[in-house]
């Protein structure tokens, strides 16, 4: 449940780089943990954020959690299906679930980032 | 940590477990969502024997829980059961209840686990060294069936006779050839049972209500389908609505106290809280959108300021809901914001219950 084709932060986002776009979502690991997402809040289009910065905040049955930003940029694109129905992080979390796409100011920021081997350790070692 | 009879049935059965009220219970089995809404559609199934479970033995039974709890056990039938409040001297709640009527010296009360060991503290000093409290918690188990296919299934079971037991009322019988005691009561707003066996009963008996459960889309449910579904009902949970400095005036449950019954511990201060008028209302909250309002969270209303003590989001509604208290001038249909997560969300004040089940 770890595709290899994006990059994992600590706080469990993943982030899949094309160009200077960073496509941005929550893991299958924190969906897991959250249980079923009822209600999404996400920054606005144009918003500028720094890594690390806060990208917005996720209700599920249990709590509300905070979601960070992996990278530096602009928010070009927020995904306006969540609004009605925030259960697709639930279902398809690296695919109709992903939360915003930011336009990097440096895309070699992901470089930091932990690779699936890497988070999948990060998440049960041993 | 207590764990139920049933704890490895569960973690087989894949339920996410978690701790509540110093018990080891299912909170959800993949979905709460999904297990909310079975219960709506068709029914659920919940291991809560967490609950405390206390028995009453003695001549003098009746007049020990005519003083304790504000409703009057005195109109209890053999078989019947009565939703109750336990007071302080002062008005407080100290727990709520249910106590049934097993025969003229014997009652059963069912209480919330979490405040089991005070209430018998409480009790303790003053039963009567006549009556004895025997507390069954631990060597029984119970589970809830809810919904409303819930009588069905318990036919299905073995148990046809349920179908005819009244809203609030017992009776014992046979599943799977393990003796249980069924009673029509429930936590979710739903028609349905609980059903309490003894624990080394309760692998069968549960097994045998999933089987017959099959063809009515019974679902395994969880504590967090149990709290949006009973928020939905309005039903009060301990510690949230209600506390020792909250009485059953503010907490909108007059109906149970029975001032006319005679004596009973608290009665004079909710007299007197009665004639004051309270200062606040347990009342409804439900969102604009998907906004989940938590417990804390704070209520701007016209008329003053007020503070959720429940809340989720409703499957049956679509909307984030809350139970809050509100001062007593709110009413229905009035604009509020909740404070959630620091930031304002609109609603409008809903009266309890925001969700009444059809037929009802």
């Amino acid at each position: 449940m770890y595709p290899d084709n994006v990059k994992y932060t600590k706080s469990h986002e993943w982030v899949r780089v094309a160009d200077k776009m960073a496509t941005i979502g929550i893991t299958d690991y924190a969906q897991e943990e959250l249980g079923d997402i009822v209600n999404i809040e996400l920054v606005q289009p144009g918003s500028t954020l720094s890594a690390g910065g806060l990208l917005g905040s996720i209700d599920s049955v249990k709590a509300v959690s905070e979601i960070f930003s992996p990278v530096t940029g602009e928010v070009v694109e927020v995904n306006d299906e969540l609004e009605t129905a925030p259960e697709l992080i639930n279902e398809e979390p690296y695919g109709s679930g992903w939360l915003v796409i930011i336009k990097m100011d440096d895309p070699s920021e992901v470089d930091e980032s932990m690779s699936s081997e890497e988070y999948e350790r990060f998440i049960e070692p041993e | 940590m207590n764990k139920t009879a049933l704890n490895d049935v569960h973690e087989r059965a894949g339920a996410r477990m978690g701790e509540f009220a110093g018990w080891w219970l299912p909170i959800d089995y993949g979905s709460a969502i999904r297990e909310a809404r079975a219960v709506r559609d068709s029914a659920g199934i919940f291991d809560v024997s967490h609950m405390g479970r206390l028995e009453f033995l003695g001549a003098d039974a009746l007049s020990v829980l005519q003083m304790l709890f504000t409703n009057d056990a005195g109109r209890l039938e053999d078989g019947a059961g009565q939703y109750t409040l336990m007071c302080n001297a002062e008005g407080g709640v100290i727990d709520d209840l249910i106590v049934f009527r097993k025969s003229e010296d014997h009652f059963l009360a069912v209480v919330n686990a979490s405040n089991l060991e005070n209430d018998e503290a409480w009790m303790f000093g003053l039963i009567p060294p006549l009556v004895t409290l025997v507390d069954e918690t631990l060597v029984t188990s119970l589970f809830a069936i809810q919904g409303p296919r819930s009588a069905g299934i318990l036919a299905a079971a073995g148990l046809a006779e349920a179908a005819d037991v009244p809203r609030f009322h017992f009776v014992l019988g046979q599943i799977a050839g393990n003796e249980v005691l069924a009673s029509r009561t429930g936590y979710t707003g739903e028609d349905g049972f609980e059903i309490a066996c003894r624990n080394d009963s309760a692998e069968q008996v549960w097994a045998a209500l999933l089987d017959a459960g099959q063809e009515y889309g019974l679902a395994m449910c969880g504590l967090a389908a149990r709290d949006i579904l009973r928020i939905e009902a309005g039903l009060p949970l301990y510690g949230h609505e209600l506390d020792e400095n909250t009485t059953p005036v503010e907490a909108g449950l007059m109906r149970w106290v029975k001032l006319e019954k005679g004596d009973f511990i608290g009665r004079d201060a909710i007299e007197d809280r009665v004639r004051r008028g309270p200062s606040r209302r347990l009342l409804g909250i439900q969102m604009h959108g998907r906004p989940v309002p938590r417990h804390g969270d704070v209520v701007q209303t016209p008329v003053g300021e007020g503070a959720v003590t429940s809340g989720a989001f409703s499957p049956t509604l679509g909307h984030g809901m809350a139970i809050a208290y509100l001062p007593p001038e709110a009413v229905e249909g009035m604009p509020v914001e909740v404070s959630i997560h620091g930031k304002n969300h609109p609603g409008l004040v809903r009266n309890l219950p925001i969700y009444r089940a059809q037929g009802k």
